[in-house]
C-alpha cells in the first residue's frame, strides 16, 4: 500500500499544480500597458501628452518642402546614394519607393497619429480625477494643448494634400478627425471641404487659446503664443489678411525678434532655452533619445555623405558678405554644405542634435508685412519688411517697394531666404500658386525638372497608395 | 556506477526497491535467422507499456501480469514478432532481417504505437542518419529524409540555427510555420539547436496530419517533430566512444563571374568614362579612365606625366586581389563523444559527454560546444518513471554583418571590391580607409567581435503508475530553459571603431536573452487487451504549458582602448552619446484538456479518435474555448482473409485521418488583442511619455486548420519494395492578415483573423532492397513531396504587398511582386520594363508590379538515398532537392547598376554594357537607372549531393577490450546542381542577400564500443 500512497501523492500533486486553468492563461502584459488603465491620473495624464508631443516629426515636411522646390540640388560625389531623387525629379507617385511611410508620405500618417494620439487622450483624460485646484487647472491647459496640436497637425494635412494648391473652400481638403476611430478596421472617411477642415482648425484654435494660460511659457510645448501664431498661419493660408495683422500683431511684441547680434547663436545652440525667451515661439525638442527627428541628417549622413547641397538659386540670393543668414545657414569649403541644423565637415563629431524651430517670430513678421502689402498698406508691409532685414543683415539701408506686387515678390523672396529648411518653401509657393523654378546649375543642365507650374500635376502631392488601398473612399488628387 | 544511478533514483522517488505482485517471469531468447543473438531487441507486452530488452547475448527476462497474452519482439533492422504467450516461461523468438520501415514503431508523444495500427501520416528518422552530420544545428540534418519536410538553411555558418522548417508547405500568413518540437514527450524552444548533440537522438518521428501531429491541437497545425532520445538497455555497459575530424571548403561561385583587374580596367576607359559614360574629364578616382590616352586630360599632359600615369596604370594593372580567397578559408573540424549505456535489474541507463568545434568557412566563424546528456528509466510492473536531462553550452563566433546588404559583411565584400585594390599597406596592415570596401570589412573581422555564447538545460520526468486492469495514473512535467549571452565589442582604435555612430570611438555590447518552458500533464490512460482481438488504447489529460521570454543588453560608448572586450571599458558618455539599455518581458500560457481513444480489432481495424480543448492566453476571454479533434482508421487489407490466398503483396495497408487543428505560434504578439500603451523610449523634452501602441482587436481568436490525409502503404517482392503514398489537404483559415488601416486611425494596420491558405499534396516514399544477399545488401530509397500552395481568401482584401512581395488570392505563399523587365532598347540603351498590361515601356513604376515570377517556396521537396552494406564495409548517400523555387537575387542588382554603386566590382557580361544606338545587349547605358525587376528574380532550385558515408566495421583480433570498431568517412555538400547566380543557392527566404554559404566538409571518423 505504501507503494500506491507515494504514488498517488507524487501524481496528485502534479496534477493540482498544472490544474489551476485561470493562473496559466489569465495573464496580463509586462511591457504594455493595456489602455483601459494607462490613462488613471495626472501623471499617466502628463505622459500620455509628452507622448502626443513625441509623436510630432517635422522632418518630414521639411523633406518635402526641400527636395519638391528650389531649396536645394542633389548630392555629389560618391558618396551620394540616390536619396530623394525621386521626388527632386518629379516623378514621385501614389506609391513611390520614398513615398511610402519612411519619410515623405509620412507627412500623412505621422500627422493623423498625432491627431489620433490626442484625440484618445482628449476622450481618456476626461474622467480623471483632479486632487486640487492646481491639478485641475493643469487639466485645463492639457487639453488646451492637445486641440491645438489637433488643429496644427490638421492644418499641416491641409496644406500638403488638399486637391488644390491653395486655399478653395469648396474643394476637397482632408479628413477631420475629431474622435478616434474606434472600430479602426471599417473606419474608411471621405474628405471634407478645406472650408470645413479650416472651420475645425479655427474652432480647436479659439477654445485652446482660451484654455492655455499666458503664465505657461514652455515654448517645447504648445503656448498660447504658439496658438496665436498657428491661428495667423490659418489666416495666411486662408488670405484672411486682417486676421493675419491682427494675430501677427498680438505675438510678435510677446516674444519679439532675434536681434543681429545673436541670431548666428539662435542656431548653433543645441538646446535653446525653452522660456520665450528666444524668437521661437515653438521649439521642437530633440534629445539623443530622438535624434532620429533631427534635421540635420536630412541633407548630410554622419560619414559625411551629402545627401542635398544648397541650390546655387538660394547662395546666390543672399548678401554674402553681410547677411549673418549666408555664414549661418552655409559652408562654402570644402564644397556647397548647409549648415542651418547641424554641418558635417571632416570628421567633426557632429551628430545634428538641435532643437527644431518650428514656429519663428520672424515668419510672423514677414507674415504680417505680407498681410499687409495685400491690404494695400505698404508703408506698414516696407516697415516689417525694413525689421526683419535689419535685424539680419549688418549695415542694412532699406529702400521702400512702392509697388505692391514687387512688394509682394519681396516679402516671399524674403520668406525664401529667413525660413530655407523649415518646411515653409512649397507650402509658400502652393498657397501664392507660383511655379517651382530652379536654376538650370541646379538641375544639372536637365531642364526638364526646371520649372514646374501649378497647373501640372505633379506640382502637388498624391495620397498614398496605402491609404488609398484600406480606404478607397478616400479619392485620389488630381493627375495621380 | 550502478550505486550512484541508483542513489540519484532514490533522491528523486523516494524508494529504491519495489516488489512486483501478482505477476510472473518469462524468459528467453532473441536470435536472427542465422541463430545470432539479437543484442537489444525490444520486448513489450502487447497492449501495454511493460517491456524489457534482450542482453548482449540476446537474453531476457520479462515480468507479465496474468491477463498478459501476446509479447511483440522487434529490434531495429528486423520485423517484429508476435508470440502468444500460453503458461510457458520461457519464449524465444526468431526474427527476419529488414522488413524495413513497416513495422516500426511511431512515437506521437503522448502514444506509441506500431506502425500497422497508426492511422496517420509520419515519417521517421533514425538516429544512423541523425548522428555524426557534421552540421552544428539539428534541423538541416534532417534534410530530404522525409517526405514532405522542407528544410532550408539561413546560413552556412556553423550552428545558425534559423533554418526553414516546413511540414507539407506554409499554411500561416504573417504566423510562425515552425513546426512544435516535443522531445521526449516535452515541448521544447523551436529552433534552438545549437547546444544540443543529435547524437543523443534515437529516432525522430515527423507527424503531419490529424492522427499524429492533431494530438498536439492549437499547437499542431505545422505539424511536429517528435525526438527521441536514446535509453540504456539492460545487460551489459555499453562504453562507446566517437570522434571524427576534418575540414570545411567555401563554395566556389556558380554560373557568374566577376571582372578581374584587367576588364575591370576595361570598364572604366569604355564604359564609366569614354564618351557616353558618368565620368568626368579629370581625375575621376577610376584609373582605367583617369590613366587612359582617350581621356580628354589626356592631351595636356607633358610625355613625361604620360609615362609616369603609364607607369601607375603599369603598377595598376599588377594588382590582381582574389578577395573571396582573402575572406574565405577551409575550416577545420573536430567532435569527439563518450557515452556509456546500461542497465541491470530496474533501472537503465544512458549517459553521454560531448564536444564539437567547427569552424566556418569565413574568417572567425566558429561553433563549440559542449553537451551532457543523462536519461534514466526505472520500471516495476507498476511503476514507470523515466528522468530525461540534458545540458549544453555552445559558443558561437560569427561574422560581420551575416546576410545583410552591409559592406562589412565579408560575402558582400568578396563580391562588391575591386580586384585591383590591394589588401594591405606596405607595413603589413590592412589598407583601410574611406571606400577601402575590401579591407575595411576584412579589417573588422580582426577587430570587432561578435558572440553568442549560449547554455541550454532540460529537464523532464515522466511517471506512469499502474492502477487497476489496465488503467494508469500519468504525468509528464518538464522545464525547457534556454540563455543567449551576447557580446558586441568594435575596437575603438580601429576603422570600424571610428565609424560608430555614437562617439566615434568604438563599442561594447552585451546582452541576455533568456527562455523558459514549464510543462506539466497529467491524466489517466487506460491500455487493454481483450480476448486476443480487441486492443484498446485510451487516455485523458490535463495540460498546462507557460512560457516566459525575457531580455536585457547594454551598449556603451566611448571605449576605453586600454580595456578591450569588457564592459569596463565603457566611458559614462558626454552630452552627444549616452549608454543605451534596452529589453523586455513577455510571457504566455496555454490551459488544455484532451482525451483520445485508439482501438484495434484483430490487428486489422484501428479507430483512432481525440477530442480537445484549449486555452490560450493570447486571445480574449471570449475566444478561449477551442475544441479540437481528429479522428483516423487504418485497414491493414493484408490481415484479411481473402488476402491469404495472393502472394504479391507482403504488406497492404490503407489509412485515413480528418481533423481540425490550431496554430498556437500564429500570434504575432503575447497581447495582441488588447488596445495598449506602451513607453515613448525617448519620452520628449526629458519627460517621460506614453504613446498608443495597438489599436487591440477584439475578435482575435487562434489561427485554425482542417487537415485530411489519405494514406496507401504496400510491400511487395517478399518486402524487398517498401511504399508509402499520401496524398493530403490542409485548410488553414482565421489566418492572421495584416489588414491596412486607414491611416486616419492613426495606425497603418490591424492584424485580424482573415485569411485562408490551402495547401494539397502528394507524397512517396520509397524503398527498396535491390540486393539483399547474406552479405551484401543494397537499398535504394526515393521520398518526395509535391506541394501546392494557394492563398483562398484575405478577407477584405485582395491583396498585400509586402516589400517585393504579395500575398494575393489565387496564388501561393512567397510570390514575388515586382516590374517586369523587358531587355534593353537598342536605340536609347535605357531598361526596358513591362507595364501593367505587358507593354514595354522605358518608365519605371511600382504600379506596373506584376505576381507573375513565382515564389520562393518549393513546389517539390525530395531525397534520395543509397545505402550499401558488404561484410564490414559500408556506405550511404543523400542527395536532395528542391524544385519551383524562384529567388530574387539583390546580388545581381549591385553588380548590375550603372547609375550608382558603379565604385564596386561588376559581372564581366558588364564590358558588354550599352554605349551606342544599335548595340543588342542585356545590360543598359551608364548613368541609367536600373530598378529592382523580374531580372533579378531567378531559379534557385537545386539538387544537391547533400552526403557520402563510407566505412568499414570490425572486431580488433585477440583483444577482449574492445568489441568492435568502426572506420569511416564522410563528405558534405559534395556537389550542387543549380541555374543560380551565387555562391549557394539554399536559403531560407525570399532574396538573397550576401547570405554565408553553406560549405562542404570532410570528415573521417572513428567508432569505438567497449
Amino acid at each position: 500500500m505504501k507503494i500506491y500512497k507515494t504514488a498517488f501523492l507524487l501524481l496528485l500533486i502534479a496534477f493540482v499544480a498544472g490544474c489551476s486553468k485561470n493562473e496559466v492563461v489569465d495573464l496580463q502584459p509586462i511591457d504594455l500597458i493595456p489602455s483601459d488603465r494607462a490613462i488613471s491620473d495626472m501623471n499617466s495624464v502628463t505622459q500620455a501628452l509628452q507622448g502626443v508631443y513625441g509623436t510630432w516629426q517635422a522632418r518630414r515636411s521639411v523633406y518635402i518642402s526641400s527636395l519638391i522646390s528650389d531649396e536645394v540640388r542633389l548630392g555629389t560625389g560618391t558618396e551620394y546614394r540616390n536619396v530623394g531623387n525621386i521626388l527632386f525629379n518629379w516623378q514621385h507617385v501614389s506609391d513611390s519607393q520614398d513615398w511610402r511611410d519612411a519619410e515623405t508620405g509620412g507627412v500623412w500618417t505621422n500627422m493623423y497619429a498625432v491627431i489620433d494620439r490626442a484625440n484618445r487622450l482628449l476622450e481618456l483624460m476626461e474622467p480623471v480625477p483632479t486632487a486640487n485646484a492646481t491639478e485641475a487647472s493643469l487639466k485645463t491647459q492639457y487639453r488646451g494643448e492637445l486641440l491645438a496640436l489637433r488643429a496644427m497637425a490638421h492644418l499641416e494635412l491641409l496644406r500638403h494634400f488638399s486637391e488644390t494648391p491653395d486655399y478653395q473652400p469648396e474643394k476637397l481638403g482632408v479628413v477631420i478627425m475629431t474622435e478616434y476611430a474606434k472600430g479602426p478596421g471599417t473606419h474608411r472617411p471621405t474628405r471634407n471641404t478645406q472650408a470645413q477642415v479650416v472651420t475645425q482648425i479655427n474652432t480647436d484654435l479659439t477654445e485652446a487659446r482660451a484654455l492655455i494660460p499666458a503664465s505657461f511659457t514652455n515654448s517645447s510645448r504648445i503656448t498660447r503664443n504658439a496658438v496665436i501664431a498657428s491661428q495667423a498661419r490659418v489666416a495666411l493660408y486662408t488670405k484672411n489678411w486682417q486676421e493675419v495683422v491682427d494675430r501677427t500683431s498680438e505675438v510678435i511684441p510677446l516674444q519679439p525678434l532675434t536681434p543681429l547680434s545673436e541670431y548666428a547663436a539662435l542656431w548653433t545652440t543645441r538646446n535653446l532655452p525653452d522660456n520665450q525667451s528666444t524668437e521661437v515661439i515653438w521649439q521642437y525638442n530633440i534629445t539623443l533619445g530622438n535624434l532620429g527627428f533631427a534635421l540635420g541628417s536630412l541633407y548630410q549622413d554622419l560619414n559625411a555623405a551629402v545627401q542635398a547641397s544648397p541650390s546655387e538659386k538660394l547662395l546666390n540670393s543672399y548678401d554674402k558678405i553681410n547677411d549673418i543668414r549666408f555664414a549661418t545657414f552655409f559652408r562654402t569649403s570644402p564644397r556647397n554644405l548647409i549648415a542651418k541644423h547641424g554641418v558635417v565637415i571632416g570628421s567633426n563629431s557632429e551628430n545634428f542634435l538641435y532643437d527644431i524651430k518650428m514656429i519663428r517670430t520672424s515668419e510672423m513678421v514677414l507674415a504680417r508685412a505680407e498681410a499687409y502689402a495685400e491690404l494695400n498698406q505698404l508703408g506698414l508691409a516696407n516697415a516689417d519688411l525694413r525689421m526683419l532685414r535689419a535685424a539680419r543683415i549688418t549695415g542694412y539701408t532699406h529702400v521702400d517697394i512702392n509697388d505692391r506686387a514687387a512688394l509682394i515678390a519681396a516679402i516671399l523672396q524674403e520668406r525664401y531666404k529667413e525660413l530655407a529648411y523649415e518646411g515653409q518653401r512649397y507650402l509658400d509657393l502652393r498657397r501664392r500658386l507660383l511655379p517651382i523654378q530652379r536654376d538650370l546649375s541646379d538641375v544639372a543642365g536637365n531642364t526638364a525638372i526646371q520649372v514646374l507650374q501649378p497647373t501640372e500635376s505633379k506640382y502637388l502631392l498624391p495620397i498614398p497608395q496605402q491609404e488609398l488601398l484600406a480606404n478607397p473612399n478616400i479619392g485620389q488628387n488630381p493627375g495621380f | 556506477m550502478r550505486k550512484i544511478l541508483a542513489l540519484m533514483l532514490g533522491v528523486i522517488v523516494f524508494y529504491t526497491a519495489l516488489h512486483a505482485q501478482q505477476t510472473r517471469a518469462i524468459a528467453g531468447r532473441v536470435t536472427d535467422e542465422n541463430g545470432q543473438p539479437v543484442v537489444g531487441a525490444s520486448i513489450i507486452v502487447q497492449g501495454t507499456n511493460i517491456g524489457t530488452t534482450s542482453d548482449a547475448n540476446g537474453y531476457f527476462t520479462i515480468n507479465v501480469a496474468p491477463t498478459a497474452r501476446i509479447l511483440l519482439i522487434s529490434a531495429v533492422g528486423y520485423g517484429q514478432q508476435e508470440i502468444t504467450i500460453g503458461t510457458q516461461s520461457t519464449v524465444n523468438a526468431t526474427l527476419s532481417i529488414a522488413s524495413g520501415s513497416m513495422e516500426e514503431v511511431v512515437v506521437t508523444g503522448y502514444t506509441t504505437r506500431r506502425r500497422s495500427q497508426f492511422t496517420g501520416a509520419a515519417s521517421k528518422v533514425t538516429a544512423e542518419k541523425i548522428a555524426q552530420v557534421p552540421l552544428g544545428s539539428f534541423e538541416q540534418i534532417l534534410q530530404g529524409r522525409a517526405p514532405g519536410l522542407y528544410i532550408s538553411s539561413s546560413s552556412g555558418q556553423p550552428g545558425n540555427s534559423n533554418s526553414r522548417v516546413n511540414i507539407r508547405g506554409v499554411g500561416s500568413i504573417s504566423g510562425s510555420n515552425s513546426p512544435l518540437y516535443v522531445m521526449d514527450g516535452i515541448p521544447i524552444e523551436a529552433n534552438v539547436f545549437r547546444s544540443m548533440n543529435p547524437n543523443d537522438f534515437e529516432s525522430v518521428d515527423v507527424l503531419k496530419d490529424a492522427a499524429g501531429a492533431g494530438l498536439y491541437g492549437a499547437a499542431a497545425a505545422n505539424g511536429v517533430i517528435v525526438i527521441t532520445t536514446k535509453k540504456g538497455r539492460a545487460g551489459r555497459l555499453n562504453l562507446q566512444y566517437r570522434g571524427q575530424v576534418g575540414f570545411s571548403q567555401p563554395p566556389t561561385l556558380k554560373n557568374l563571374r566577376l571582372m578581374n583587374t584587367e576588364e575591370r580596367l576595361q570598364y572604366e576607359e569604355n564604359i564609366l568614362g569614354g564618351t557616353a559614360g558618368i565620368l568626368g574629364t579629370g581625375l575621376t578616382g577610376y584609373p582605367g579612365w583617369d590613366y587612359s590616352p582617350r581621356n580628354p586630360r589626356y592631351q595636356n599632359l607633358t610625355p613625361t606625366q604620360r609615362a609616369t600615369e603609364a607607369a601607375l596604370l603599369d603598377s595598376i594593372r599588377s594588382i590582381n586581389t582574389d578577395w573571396a580567397s582573402l575572406f574565405f578559408r577551409n575550416g577545420k573540424f573536430d567532435q569527439h563523444e563518450l557515452s556509456a549505456s546500461g542497465g541491470a535489474g530496474n533501472l537503465t541507463f544512458y549517459s553521454s559527454l560531448s564536444k564539437y568545434k567547427q569552424e566556418g568557412v569565413i574568417i572567425r566563424s566558429l561553433l563549440d560546444r559542449y553537451t551532457y546528456r543523462g536519461n534514466v528509466d526505472f520500471k516495476t510492473n507498476r511503476l514507470t518513471i523515466g528522468l530525461r536531462s540534458s545540458a549544453g553550452f555552445s559558443q558561437y563566433s560569427q561574422i560581420e554583418s551575416e546576410s545583410a546588404v552591409a559592406l562589412a559583411n565579408p560575402v558582400a565584400a568578396a563580391y562588391l571590391e575591386l580586384p585591383y585594390r590591394k589588401p594591405f599597406r606596405q607595413d603589413g596592415k590592412p589598407n583601410v580607409g574611406t571606400g577601402q570596401t575590401g579591407a575595411n570589412a576584412y579589417d573588422r573581422l580582426f577587430t570587432t567581435t561578435d558572440n553568442i555564447n549560449q547554455f541550454k538545460g532540460n529537464l523532464g520526468i515522466q511517471a506512469q503508475f499502474e492502477i487497476w486492469n489496465g488503467i494508469s495514473l500519468r504525468n509528464t512535467s518538464s522545464v525547457d530553459w534556454r540563455n543567449n549571452n551576447s557580446t558586441r565589442f568594435i575596437d575603438p582604435a580601429s576603422w570600424a571603431g571610428g565609424l560608430v555612430a555614437t562617439g566615434a570611438q568604438g563599442l561594447y555590447n552585451e546582452g541576455n536573452s533568456e527562455n523558459l518552458i514549464l510543462f506539466t500533464r497529467t491524466g489517466l490512460g487506460y491500455d487493454k487487451l481483450i480476448a486476443d482481438k480487441h486492443n484498446i488504447s485510451a487516455s485523458a489529460f490535463v495540460e498546462a504549458i507557460r512560457e516566459r521570454n525575457r531580455s536585457i543588453a547594454a551598449t556603451g560608448y566611448g571605449i576605453n582602448p586600454q580595456l578591450p572586450n569588457t564592459p569596463r571599458g565603457i566611458t559614462s558618455g558626454n552630452a552627444t552619446f549616452l549608454p543605451a539599455i534596452g529589453g523586455g518581458r513577455s510571457l504566455s500560457g496555454r490551459f488544455s484538456t484532451l482525451a483520445l481513444v485508439e482501438y484495434t480489432y484483430d490487428n486489422k481495424y484501428t479507430f483512432f479518435g481525440n477530442i480537445r480543448n484549449d486555452a490560450p492566453s493570447q486571445v480574449p476571454l471570449k475566444n478561449r474555448d477551442n475544441i479540437f479533434w481528429g479522428v483516423g482508421g487504418s485497414w491493414n487489407i493484408i490481415r484479411e482473409d481473402f488476402m491469404e490466398a495472393q502472394n504479391i503483396f507482403q504488406d497492404l495497408r490503407l489509412r485515413a485521418s480528418h481533423g481540425e487543428v490550431a496554430n498556437v505560434a500564429g500570434f504575432a504578439s503575447d497581447f495582441g488583442y488588447i488596445s495598449t500603451y506602451s513607453s515613448l523610449a525617448s519620452g520628449y523634452a526629458g519627460v517621460p511619455a506614453i504613446v498608443p501602441s495597438s489599436p487591440g482587436n477584439e475578435e482575435y481568436s487562434l489561427e485554425s486548420q482542417v487537415i485530411s490525409n489519405l494514406g496507401l502503404d504496400l510491400s511487395v517482392w517478399d518486402r524487398r519494395l517498401r511504399i508509402t503514398t499520401e496524398v493530403y489537404k490542409k485548410f488553414s483559415k482565421n489566418l492572421f492578415v495584416s489588414q491596412g488601416l486607414s491611416r486616419t486611425t492613426g495606425f497603418n494596420a490591424l492584424s485580424v483573423n482573415a485569411g485562408e491558405v490551402q495547401n494539397t499534396g502528394f507524397e512517396f516514399d520509397v524503398n527498396t532492397d535491390v540486393i539483399r544477399g547474406r552479405e551484401l545488401l543494397l537499398t535504394i530509397g526515393v521520398n518526395g513531396g509535391f506541394n501546392k500552395n494557394e492563398v483562398t481568401s484575405l478577407g477584405l482584401l485582395s491583396d498585400i504587398p509586402a516589400g517585393t512581395g504579395i500575398f494575393r488570392v489565387g496564388y501561393p505563399i512567397g510570390t514575388h511582386y515586382t516590374v517586369g523587365w523587358l531587355g534593353v532598347d537598342p536605340q536609347s540603351g535605357l531598361p526596358i520594363y513591362e507595364d501593367i498590361d505587358g507593354n514595354p515601356t522605358t518608365v519605371y513604376n511600382a504600379a506596373n508590379n506584376r505576381s507573375a515570377y513565382g515564389t520562393y517556396l518549393p513546389s517539390f521537396v525530395g531525397g534520395a538515398t543509397l545505402d550499401l552494406t558488404w561484410k564490414g564495409f559500408f556506405a550511404s548517400a543523400l542527395f536532395h532537392t528542391a524544385q519551383g523555387i524562384q529567388r530574387f537575387n539583390n546580388e545581381s542588382f549591385f553588380y548590375e547598376t550603372t547609375n550608382s554603386n558603379v565604385q564596386f566590382n561588376k559581372r564581366v557580361d558588364m564590358l558588354n554594357s550599352w554605349t551606342k544606338p544599335g548595340d543588342i545587349t542585356d545590360y543598359q547605358r551608364i548613368n541609367s537607372q536600373r530598378q529592382f525587376s523580374s531580372k533579378d528574380i531567378e531559379d534557385a532550385s537545386f539538387v544537391r549531393f547533400r552526403n557520402l558515408q563510407v566505412g568499414y566495421t570490425f572486431r580488433p583480433p585477440s583483444t577482449k577490450i574492445v568489441n568492435n570498431v568502426r572506420l569511416w568517412g564522410q563528405a558534405q555538400n559534395i556537389y550542387t546542381w543549380t541555374k543560380w547566380q551565387g555562391f549557394d543557392p539554399e536559403e531560407s527566404n525570399n532574396i538573397a542577400n550576401y547570405e554565408f554559404p553553406n560549405p562542404r566538409t570532410y570528415t573521417l571518423g572513428l567508432d569505438i564500443n567497449f
